[in-house]
């Protein structure tokens, strides 16, 4: 009896979340999870985390497939490089360390950067059986502005570094001084003979 | 709660400014010097100049980068004292040296960098470009490069001197 209810039951429940193709970011999310899943079984603790890092590279790209369509377009401008970029960057993050933190900081526009070159190219492959059109001109200032970010943020690490090592670099700040009161004055007032 | 220092930030954000604005200034006076030379479209003689200046730039840091890891440590002090504070410890020789040599590099990296951009943009400048257009000469391309950073690298140096006696 209820055994048709329980089977429409299930399909209702995975149906939302089964890829319609098997060439599909919901695939590649999928497979992420099981790995994910999969990674909790295994015995030694490098194999899990060898799991878990590829888990997390399936789903990094199948975030980056899906953030590559609408509503992630704002004005024909591709937010997916900026979102991939960032979760490449906590990978790195992942991997190195906390020592890390400054390898994943300064690389994230370069990341970035490089992405776009990358979803433009398989854009233009894509989209068009003919002769791709890319824009080369803004593709390559695009990526020299992200190259240059890269630069800012290894000079402000420098920075933090120069400034712990040299603390006479921190300019000196005066400060308003105290208002100070001799102190018979203050007991001439308090004994009510001020004039 | 996480205490964020500032005065790194701020000393840090002062030096990228400045560079910003000379890097902007240079790209707007040669954008206008390679649009009357190369008889470019407002539009191209921008792409240039962003282009070679962003090229210039990038390796002008990494140069620095490097410099920093193998310089002595008074010139590293003095350096960092330079591009922190902008307090220059008198005028000398040295200073003048490190000027001409970093005209000579911004010059050769805006070259190449105009190369290497029309290299890589080829296909496309084939169609516009006609047999005789005197840009398809390497030569007169030199150039023009030349004019424009001579300007530019004077206007930036001008920049630099105000910048200098303001904060001195």
């Amino acid at each position: 009896m209820n055994w048709k209810e329980n089977v429409n039951r299930f399909k209702s429940i995975v149906n939302p979340i089964a890829p319609p193709k098997i060439f599909h970011w919901q695939t590649l999310l999928l497979m992420s999870i099981v790995i994910w899943g999969i990674s909790f079984t295994a015995a030694e603790k490098d194999l899990q985390n060898s799991l878990a890092v590829i888990g997390l590279i399936l789903l990094t790209i199948s975030i980056g497939w899906r953030t590559s369509q609408p509503p992630f377009i704002l004005s024909g401008v591709l937010l997916a490089p900026w979102i991939t970029g960032t979760l490449v960057c906590l990978l790195i993050f992942q991997q190195t360390g906390a020592n890390g933190a400054d390898i994943a900081i300064k690389s994230w526009p370069f990341v970035c950067g490089f992405l776009i070159v990358l979803f433009e190219l398989m854009k233009a492959q894509f989209e068009s059986s003919s002769s791709p059109q890319i824009d080369r001109p803004n593709l390559i200032i695009l990526l020299l502005i992200h190259i240059l970010l890269t630069c800012w943020l290894e000079f402000y690490l420098l920075v933090f570094q120069w400034v712990e090592a040299n603390p006479n670099l921190v300019p000196k700040t005066s400060q308003p001084t105290q208002a100070w009161v001799a102190p018979d004055a203050i007991k001439t007032f308090a004994d009510g003979k001020l004039n | 709660m996480i205490e964020i220092p500032t005065v790194p930030i701020i000393l840090a954000s002062r030096t990228i400014l400045s560079r910003f604005l000379r890097v902007f200034v240079s790209m707007t006076i040669e954008a206008r010097i390679l649009r009357d030379g190369m008889y470019l479209s407002p539009k191209k003689s921008v792409e240039y100049a962003t282009v070679i200046n962003l090229f210039a730039e990038i390796f002008a840091w990494f140069t620095f980068f490097f410099l920093e890891s193998v310089l002595p440590e008074a010139s590293n002090n003095r350096l960092i004292r330079y591009l922190l504070l902008q307090k220059v410890d008198g005028v000398d020789g040295t200073v003048f040296i490190i000027t001409v040599w970093y005209f000579l590099l911004f010059l050769v990296l805006k070259w190449s960098g105009l190369e290497i951009y029309r290299l890589i943009t080829a296909s496309q400048k084939v169609q516009e470009s006609t047999s005789k257009d005197p840009n398809d000469h390497w030569s007169y391309r030199l150039k023009m490069v030349i004019r424009a950073h001579t300007v530019s690298y004077i206007v930036g140096l001008v920049i630099m001197i105000l910048h200098l006696t303001e904060w001195n």
